[in-house]
C-alpha cells in the first residue's frame, strides 16, 4: 500500500521523467499543481497515452471505459492524478 | 514543352483477407463481406481489440519452396503472389521482354518486420532472418524474383506508401524511364505494430465502420499490384485497359506525428496538386475512394479538407466511400488494394461501399457517401486518396476506360524545366557544414564515425523532446541547405517547396527502444512514444513539421543509393514544374540494430568505416534561380537508373546501362565527361569491380570515391558524391587538396568553360543510379 | 537429353527412390519440381545440390492428400515453368500389420496416402496435360501390389487400386496424347526395405529373385525415365516390373 507521497514520487520519477524521457528536469522541478498538458509541463496526446500505460504498469490502474472528460479531469496535474490512483487503490495517508 | 506518353493500367493482382485473387475479392465485395474477424496469428486478449483482417488459409508452401521462404519475409511473399497475378492478367510475357526496361515501385509501411519479431530478442539476432527485414529488401526481392532491370524504388510513406508507389511508377512511364512498371504495396500482419495501434488507443473493438458511429480502425494485411504501360504500347498489343492514370499529387501535413491536420489541409493540397498535374478539373471528378480509417482523428478531418477543396455544392454531388471496412487498414498496401478494387468494381459498373455503416458520426453525414451496398455508377474520372502517419498524403487521379474515349492521342504535352542545385548542407562527423565541404575534409586524416551534432545546441526552436538522432541530423542538414540557398520558408511559399528524403533503415535506435518495450515487458505495454518512429517516413515528417514545409513530399528506401534516388525524384519534381524548389536529402544513424543488419549483409567487411549523419541539397528550377539571383552550384543534366535483375552481379551490364541512360538524357557522350565520382559500400570485390568498370569506360579521367575520407553512410554517401560533384563544378574544377589520399585534380583546364561530371552509386542489391551534372550552359 | 525443356513433378522426393528419380530426370534436361511432406533438410539439400550441378528444379512442401495444396502448387509450377509434362506419383508409405490385427486407422492411413494421394495428384494434373495434348503420368506401385505379400494387405490393396485407376485413366486419355503407366519395383536398396523388412525375410526374398540381389534406386529411376519420355511411344496402361525377376 503506497502513501499519496509515494504515488506522487513514482508518477514524477518513473512515469514522467523516466518513461517520457523528459530532459533537463528533476522531480523537484515538477510542481504538484502544475498542468501536465498544454501550458505547464506541455505533454502531448501521444505522451498522454504513455502515461496511461505507465499508470497501468506501475499501479495496476486501468483507464479503459472512462469518458474523455473524466480523463482530462484526472490527468490535469500530478496532484489530481495521484488522488485518482489513490482512490483506485484505497490507499491510506500517513 | 515536350510530349509524354499517357499511362494506363493493363493488369491487376491482389491477395487480401477477402480473397486471394481478383475474382474472389470482387465476389466478396459484392456480397458485402468483411475480412475482419477474430485474430488467429497471435494473442490479442490483452489488447483493446481482438480482431483484424488476416489472409485466410495462407499456405506459403503452395507458392514458395522452403529455401525461398527462408529468403522472403511474408511482406515480400504477398507482394510476389499478387504481382504474379497482375503480370498474368496483363498477358505480358516477361521472358520475351528481356531487352525492355521493366521496373518496380513498392510501397510498404512495415517492411520485413515479421522477420525481426519472430526472433523475440533484438539483442541476439540471426543473420538469415535479419537479412529479410529491411524495407528495401522487400522491393529488391520482388525485382530479383521477376528478373526486372528497370527502375526500382521502395516508398516508405506508411499508409500512403503504395499510392506514392503507383505515382512514382506513373512518372517512370510517362517520363520515359521504363517501358513497363509493376507498382503496388504490401504489408503483413504484425504483432508489434498491432500493439502500437493498441497503445495509441486507435483500434476498434468491432469491425471498423468509417464515418459511422463507432470510432476506431481495424488492421488488415495483404498486397496488390498494377501493371502500368504507355498507352501507345498497350493499344499496339491490344491489351485490356482498366484505366488511365492521369496524374498524382503528394503533400505533407507537417502537423503531428500520428494525427492528421484537423482541417484536412494536407490531403486537400495533395488532391489539388493531383488535379493540376493531370489537367483534370474538379468538376470532372465523379467518385472519390477516401482514406476513411474509422478513427476519430481521420474521418471528419479528411472530409472537411475535401469539402473545402471542392466547395459544398460540388462535393455533395461526388460519390465517395472508404473500402477499409472490407479490408481493414492495410497500411502500406492500403492505397494499392483500395485502388485495385475500385478498378475491379468499375469494370462491372459498380463502386465500392463503406460497409458496417450504421449511423453517421458528427461531421460525416453526407448523402453522397456510398454505404453498405455497392452502387451502380460509372464515373468518368475518380480519385484514390490516402494519408499516413508522419503526415504524408497521396492522391491519384484516374480515368475510367470503360467510358467513351474522346481523345485518341496517346501522348500529352507537358512543361519541362531545367534543374539546378542552389544550396547544400551536411551534418556528420566533420561537423555541420553549409555549402563548401571539401575544405572540411582536408582537416581530418581519418573519417570520424560518430556524429556529435546536437540540434538543441544548433537551434533550439527546431528541437523537440526525445527527438531521435537521425531526425536531429536531418533537420540540421535540411536547415543548412535552405540557408545556403537563401530560401526562407514562409506561409506564402510553404506549399511550394518539396521535400524528398531517403533513408535505408530509418531511426533504428527508436525501433530498438520500441521493440524492447514489447520484448522485455509485454505487448500491452508497448511504448506509445516510440511507436510513431517505427514508420520510416517519420523523419521526413519531422523535417517537414519543424521547417514548416508542406509541399510535394516523399520518403524512400533503396539500400545504398537512397540519397541519390531522392535527388532523382526531386529532379523530376522540378523538371515537371510541380514546384520551383525542392529539398532532397538522406540520413543514417548508428545503433546496435543497424550493426546487426550490417553483419547480416556482410557489410562489416567493408573497407570503409560506417558514418552517420545527413546531407541535403536544395534543387531549384533554373528559371527561379536566375530570377532570384541565387547561387548556382551545378545543373542536373541527366539521370539513368537500372536494377541488376539476375544474381550475376559482376556482369555490369545494367550498371553500364544506367550510365548510358544518364548520358543520353544529358545529350552528351562519355568523352565529354570531365570526372567521375562514384559511391561504393566498400566491399572489396565490389569496390574493385566498380572502379575497374569506370576506369575502363572513362580512361584518363578522374575516377574517385570519397568514402575513405568521409566514411560510408548507406543512405547519405550517394548524395555526398553529388554534393561534392556540384561543389567541384562550382569551383570550375579548381579545388586544391591537402593531406590524405583525395586526388582532386588541380590541373584541369576546362574545354569551352564547361565542366561535366558523372555521379554513380549502386545499392547493396544492385540498384544502380547515375547522374550527370555540369555547369550551366 | 531425352527430357530437354520438359517439366516434371515428382512426389515423395526425400526418400531413396524419389531422390534417384529426381536426379535421373534432371540429368536428362527436365526441370524437376519435387514434393515432400516433412524432411526439410533433405529437401533443401536436393535443391541446393541441383543448383550446384546446374540442374533446374525446386521443392515444395506439402501433403499429396491435401487437394488445396496440390492444386495451388500445380498452378504455381505452371506459372513458373510454363507447363507440366510429367507427373511421377512416387510418394507412398507402408504401415505393416497382420490383417487380423490391423486397425482401421492403419488401413485408412496407408490407403489415403497411397491411393488418394495418387488420385488427387493425377486428377489435378490432367487438365494441364489435356490442354497441351500430351503428358506422361508414372504411378509407382509395387510387386506387393501385383502379387500380394503377408502383413501388407493395406499396402498391397492401395497399390492394387492404383493399378485399377491407371487402367481407366490410360484408356480415357490415350487419344489426348497422354501416356499413363505404372512401375512395380521389387526389393530396392532404400530405407523402406533396409529398415523395415526383417533380415530373414529379406534373405528369403532374395533367394526367389533371379538377380539374387536388391535393386538400386537408380535402376528404378531408369525405368521411370523410359515411361516419362518419348521412348515409350506405344506403351499404355502397362505395369512394368522392375524386380530382378521376383517369383513370390
Amino acid at each position: 500500500m503506497k502513501t499519496i507521497e509515494e504515488i506522487k514520487s513514482t508518477i514524477k520519477e518513473v512515469i514522467l521523467i523516466e518513461r517520457l524521457e523528459l530532459e533537463d528536469i528533476t522531480a523537484d522541478d515538477i510542481n504538484d499543481q502544475e498542468p501536465l498538458f498544454g501550458d505547464g509541463l506541455g505533454l502531448d496526446s501521444v505522451e498522454a497515452l504513455d502515461v496511461v500505460a505507465g499508470l497501468e504498469e506501475e499501479f495496476g490502474v486501468k483507464l479503459q471505459g472512462m469518458t474523455e472528460e473524466e480523463i482530462r479531469e484526472h490527468f490535469y496535474s500530478v496532484d489530481t492524478l495521484a488522488n485518482f490512483v489513490a482512490s483506485k487503490n484505497l490507499v491510506t495517508e500517513k | 514543352m515536350r510530349r509524354k506518353d499517357r499511362c494506363v493500367v493493363t493488369g491487376i493482382g491482389i491477395v487480401s483477407s477477402i480473397g486471394n485473387n481478383k475474382e474472389e475479392v470482387l465476389g466478396n465485395m459484392k456480397k458485402g463481406t468483411t475480412g475482419i474477424d477474430r485474430m488467429t496469428q497471435f494473442e490479442t486478449d490483452k489488447f483493446m481489440s481482438q480482431i483484424g483482417a488476416e489472409l485466410k488459409n495462407y499456405n506459403p508452401n503452395i507458392h514458395f519452396s522452403k529455401t525461398e521462404q527462408e529468403m522472403y519475409d511474408r511482406c515480400a511473399q504477398y507482394a510476389i503472389i499478387s504481382a504474379k497475378e497482375a503480370i498474368e492478367d496483363s498477358r505480358l510475357n516477361l521472358e520475351e521482354m528481356k531487352q525492355q526496361r521493366i521496373g518496380l515501385a513498392l510501397g510498404t509501411c512495415n517492411g520485413g518486420i515479421n522477420s525481426l519479431e519472430e526472433q523475440e530478442d533484438i539483442k541476439q539476432l540471426d543473420q538469415k532472418r535479419t537479412a529479410r527485414y529491411p524495407f528495401y529488401q522487400q522491393g529488391d526481392d520482388i525485382a530479383a524474383f521477376f528478373g526486372l532491370n528497370g527502375p526500382v524504388n521502395i516508398l516508405n510513406t506508411a499508409c500512403a506508401a503504395s499510392g506514392n508507389a503507383i505515382g512514382f511508377a506513373y512518372d517512370m512511364i510517362t517520363e520515359g524511364y521504363a517501358d513497363v512498371m509493376l507498382a503496388g504495396g504490401s504489408d503483413s500482419m504484425s504483432s508489434t505494430v498491432y500493439a502500437g495501434f493498441n497503445v495509441l488507443q486507435a483500434l476498434n473493438a468491432e469491425p471498423c465502420s468509417p464515418y459511422s458511429d463507432k470510432f476506431g480502425l481495424s488492421l488488415g494485411e495483404g498486397a496488390a499490384f498494377v501493371i502500368l504501360e504507355p498507352l501507345s504500347k498497350a493499344l499496339e498489343r491490344e491489351a485490356f485497359i482498366y484505366a488511365e492514370v492521369c496524374g498524382y499529387g503528394l503533400s505533407s501535413d507537417s502537423y503531428h506525428e500520428t494525427a492528421p491536420d484537423p482541417e484536412g489541409a494536407g490531403i486537400r493540397f495533395a488532391v489539388e496538386l493531383a488535379l493540376k498535374q493531370s489537367g483534370v478539373d474538379k468538376e470532372q471528378i465523379g467518385y472519390i475512394n477516401t482514406h476513411g480509417t474509422g478513427t476519430k482523428a481521420n474521418d471528419s478531418a479528411e472530409l472537411k479538407g475535401l469539402e473545402n477543396f471542392f466547395g459544398e455544392k460540388l462535393f455533395s454531388n461526388i460519390l465517395f466511400s472508404s473500402s477499409k471496412a472490407y479490408f481493414g487498414h492495410n497500411l502500406g498496401a492500403a492505397a494499392a488494394i483500395e485502388y485495385v478494387t475500385t478498378l475491379l468494381a468499375i469494370q462491372e459498373g459498380l463502386l465500392p461501399a463503406t460497409i458496417n455503416f450504421q449511423t453517421a458520426r458528427e461531421g460525416c453525414d453526407y448523402q453522397n457517401l456510398i454505404t453498405n451496398n455497392m452502387l451502380q455508377a460509372s464515373p468518368e474520372y475518380f480519385l484514390c486518396n490516402n494519408s499516413a502517419f508522419g503526415g504524408h498524403n497521396a492522391s491519384i487521379v484516374s480515368k475510367n476506360w470503360n467510358k467513351n474515349q474522346t481523345s485518341t492521342t496517346t501522348s500529352k504535352s507537358d512543361k519541362t524545366e531545367r534543374v539546378v542545385i542552389t544550396g547544400m548542407g551536411m551534418v556528420n562527423g566533420l561537423g555541420h557544414i553549409q555549402g563548401e565541404a571539401f575544405e572540411h575534409m582536408i582537416h581530418f586524416n581519418a573519417p570520424v564515425d560518430e556524429c556529435s551534432f546536437s540540434l538543441k545546441e544548433y537551434d533550439q526552436s527546431l528541437y523537440q523532446r526525445r527527438m531521435n538522432r537521425l531526425s536531429q541530423f536531418s533537420i540540421g542538414a535540411a536547415d543548412l541547405a535552405l540557408k545556403d540557398a537563401h530560401l526562407e520558408v514562409t506561409e506564402k511559399n510553404q506549399q511550394k517547396i518539396g521535400l524528398i528524403y531517403g533513408t535505408s533503415r530509418g531511426t533504428l535506435q527508436s525501433s530498438e527502444k520500441y521493440l524492447n518495450s514489447i520484448f522485455e515487458n509485454s505487448p500491452e505495454y508497448a511504448s506509445g512514444i516510440y511507436f510513431p518512429d517505427m514508420v520510416l517516413n517519420s523523419t521526413a515528417g519531422k523535417i517537414g513539421k519543424k521547417l514548416r514545409i508542406k509541399g510535394y513530399s516523399s520518403s524512400l528506401s533503396t539500400g545504398g543509393n537512397d540519397g541519390l534516388m531522392s535527388a532523382f525524384y526531386g529532379f523530376e519534381v522540378i523538371r515537371k514544374a510541380i514546384h520551383d524548389d525542392c529539398l532532397v536529402g538522406a540520413g543514417d544513424e548508428h545503433s546496435e540494430l543497424s550493426r546487426a543488419i550490417d553483419v547480416a549483409y556482410g557489410l562489416d567487411h567493408s573497407e570503409f568505416s560506417r558514418s552517420e549523419g545527413s546531407s541535403f541539397l536544395t534543387l531549384t528550377s533554373l528559371k527561379q534561380a536566375q530570377d532570384l539571383e541565387r547561387k548556382i552550384y551545378a545543373e542536373i543534366l541527366g539521370v539513368g537508373t537500372t536494377f541488376e535483375g539476375s544474381h550475376d552481379k559482376s556482369s555490369g551490364i545494367q550498371f553500364q546501362k544506367a550510365i548510358d541512360q544518364a548520358l543520353e538524357q544529358a545529350e552528351i557522350t562519355a568523352d565529354e565527361i570531365n570526372f567521375i565520382f562514384y559511391n561504393s559500400d566498400g566491399l572489396p570485390e565490389r569496390l574493385k569491380s566498380m572502379k575497374e568498370q569506370l576506369t575502363q569506360k572513362f580512361g584518363d579521367r578522374e575516377v574517385l570515391c570519397f568514402n575513405d575520407q568521409m566514411g560510408y553512410g548507406e543512405s547519405t554517401s550517394s548524395l555526398n558524391h553529388l554534393y561534392l560533384a556540384a561543389e567541384y563544378i562550382h569551383s570550375d574544377l579548381n579545388i586544391l587538396h591537402g593531406a590524405g589520399e583525395v586526388a582532386v585534380s588541380t590541373e584541369n583546364i576546362l574545354e569551352g568553360g564547361v565542366a561535366q561530371g558523372l555521379v554513380v552509386s549502386s545499392s547493396v542489391n544492385g540498384n544502380h543510379i547515375a547522374m550527370v551534372v555540369g555547369s550551366v550552359r | 537429353m531425352l527430357l530437354k525443356n520438359k517439366v516434371a513433378i515428382v512426389t515423395g522426393v526425400t526418400g531413396g527412390l524419389g531422390k534417384a528419380i529426381c536426379y535421373r530426370l534432371a540429368e536428362e534436361g527436365a526441370c524437376v519440381v519435387g514434393i515432400y511432406a516433412s524432411n526439410d533438410q533433405a529437401a533443401q539439400s536436393i535443391e541446393s545440390d541441383f543448383k550446384e550441378k546446374g540442374y533446374k528444379g525446386m521443392v515444395f512442401k506439402g501433403s499429396i492428400t491435401d487437394r488445396k495444396f496440390i492444386s495451388g502448387m500445380m498452378k504455381t509450377v505452371s506459372e513458373r515453368c510454363g507447363k507440366i509434362d510429367i507427373l511421377v506419383n512416387n510418394a507412398g508409405i507402408n504401415d505393416d500389420q497382420f490383417i487380423a490385427q490391423m486397425t482401421n486407422e492403419q488401413w485408412n492411413h496407408v490407403y489415403d496416402t497411397n491411393f488418394l494421394g495418387t488420385y488427387i495428384c493425377s486428377t489435378e494434373v490432367l487438365p494441364y496435360m489435356e490442354g497441351q495434348n500430351g503428358g506422361n503420368i508414372v504411378n509407382m506401385v509395387s510387386v506387393t501390389g501385383v502379387l500380394g505379400r503377408e502383413a501388407q494387405s493395406n499396402y498391397g490393396a492401395s497399390k492394387g487400386s492404383i493399378m485399377g485407376m491407371t487402367r481407366l485413366l490410360a484408356r480415357r486419355y490415350a487419344q489426348k496424347g497422354l501416356k499413363i503407366n505404372t512401375i512395380a519395383p521389387g526389393m530396392i536398396n532404400t530405407t523402406m526395405v533396409n529398415d523395415y523388412v526383417p533380415k530373414n525375410k529379406l534373405e528369403n526374398f532374395l533367394r526367389f529373385t533371379s538377380e539374387e540381389r536388391l535393386g538400386e534406386p537408380e535402376e528404378v529411376a531408369d525405368a521411370v525415365l523410359f515411361l516419362s519420355s518419348d521412348l515409350c511411344g506405344y506403351v499404355s496402361d502397362t505395369v512394368l516390373k522392375v524386380d530382378g525377376g521376383f517369383l513370390r
